[in-house]
């Protein structure tokens, strides 16, 4: 009888969190605090760190990278969205020319607010698959989860501030590696512009220790919607 | 322009030029396994001196972070003193002879250690020259040793060519004509000289330092080597 009531308890829960998340009204374009946001941007980035030599050498490296990129977060529910993005690049380092991304999220808005500076966080847990990063692993494509925040400021209504921020942990079979992916940009109207820039901390080797890269560089973009 | 904005485009300048990419040759930075350990010993019959280099993927590095090396000859362990060499790290002690073999650790604060690597050195000798007298040819001997590595003599002087030769097998004597000793065509004129013979005998060796691949490996050169000086009327 106790499980009985546990079990539709545990059911009528998860009904009100979906009727929540997935509520009557979609978020409206118009709305100054909507959290949609589609975009095509294109991003420039300098890279230098550690890479590992042999068994478990430190050695410095440095290159550059050129990306188009192409992102849609889109709520077709007040709450639950999704959150799409896809890249193709260059990147200029002796082990990698060529880049390609995507990645796809569930997004959900734990918060959005009007006043005197309207804004929006959207939070999103998802997956990707892309090209090796950092490039000198050398193993080609991988797949990886995907966790990602959004901050949206719109001071006025033709100015908007936005970073968002991705991190993407993998665990391959000779070590861990993460990419934490920080995004900073300002905007009039549909343009913006922006600084962007990554850490890829990989562990592994004998003895195990940290190989990390530094990516820095500006993006400039459009706002579709 | 603000001296600010000047001073970030100078910062991003050097950043973009992709300045500290010079490795920084510390042993820290390098795995056991990645090392390439070389080890060069002399014993030239009035001293002694054993250089270690280590080698990496990034250079050669000098010992950081509590790594040290240590040598134990004939049962005495010492420590190894970091110098330079060509620009060039070098670790070495400096001895009064190398009596036989010695061993060699490596000992690392955050990574495998190595331990007990003997470094074979052929037996000291003694080297003692005869003749080159009137017609007699240069005598030379020294106390053989079949198993100690490759034999060379050289002879030098001002008043010759300098002349080389590598023994097969270690006989312990070699004699040498007057008319090998050719003087140079335009050499100065006949007249007694100073001649110094010198005698070598290297034992070099290549190992892994583990069975894992990479293993790091550790390449020996030890040698004993003497001098002995003649007079020569050619």
């Amino acid at each position: 009888m106790q499980e009985r009531r546990r079990f539709i308890g545990g059911a009528a829960g998860a009904l009100a969190l979906a009727c929540i998340l997935t509520g009557p009204l979609p978020a409206r374009a118009g709305d100054p605090s909507h959290v949609a946001l589609w975009r095509m941007e294109v991003h420039g980035a300098y890279l230098q760190g550690d890479q590992r030599l042999g068994a478990g050498t430190l050695a410095p490296y440095n290159g550059w990278g050129l990306w188009a990129r192409a992102g849609i977060s889109e709520f077709p529910w007040k709450w639950l969205g999704y959150d799409v993005l896809g890249q193709i690049g260059l990147v200029g380092t002796p082990q990698s020319k060529f880049d390609v991304v995507a990645e796809g999220a569930v997004a959900f808005a734990p918060a959005r607010w009007k006043g005197s500076v309207d804004g929006s966080i959207v939070l999103g847990v998802g997956g990707g698959f892309g090209f090796e990063r950092p490039v000198w692993l050398g193993r080609g494509g991988t797949g990886y989860p995907l966790l990602l925040a959004r901050l949206t400021l719109l001071p006025k209504k033709k100015i908007r501030f936005f970073a968002s921020f991705r991190f993407t942990p993998i665990t391959p079979d000779d070590g861990w590696v993460r990419s934490y992916d920080l995004e900073v940009t300002g905007g009039y109207q549909w343009w913006y512009l922006g600084l962007r820039g990554r850490i890829d901390d990989v562990t592994q080797g004998d003895p195990e220790r940290l190989y990390r890269t530094y990516w820095l560089g500006p993006t400039a973009g459009l706002v579709l919607r | 322009m603000s001296r600010a904005l000047r001073t970030g485009f100078f910062l991003l300048a050097i950043l973009l030029a992709g300045c500290g990419l010079d490795p920084v040759r510390v042993s820290d930075r390098v795995s056991t396994r990645d090392m390439l350990l070389g080890v060069t010993a002399l014993d030239d019959g009035v001293a002694a001196a054993i250089d270690v280099q280590i080698g990496s993927p990034i250079g050669t590095v000098e010992l950081t972070g509590g790594d040290a090396l240590f040598v134990t000859v004939d049962g005495t362990r010492l420590p190894m003193i970091e110098g330079q060499s060509n620009g060039a790290p070098i670790h070495s002690v400096k001895l009064d002879a190398l009596p036989g073999d010695f061993l060699l650790d490596l000992e690392r604060q955050n990574d495998r250690d190595v331990h007990g690597v003997v470094v074979e050195v052929s037996r000291p000798f003694t080297l003692a020259a005869e003749g080159l007298t009137q017609d007699l040819p240069l005598s030379l001997s020294w106390d053989a040793d079949p198993e100690g590595g490759e034999v060379s003599i050289s002879v030098q002087g001002d008043c010759i060519d300098a002349l080389t030769r590598s023994l097969d097998e270690d006989t312990g004597a070699l004699v040498i004509t007057q008319a090998e000793l050719r003087p140079p065509p335009a050499g100065p004129p006949l007249a007694p000289c100073a001649l110094e013979v010198l005698v070598s005998r290297t034992i070099t060796t290549r190992d892994a330092l583990f069975s894992t691949n990479p293993g790091g490996n550790i390449t020996t050169s030890a040698e004993q080597r003497r001098t002995i000086a003649v007079i020569w009327t050619p």
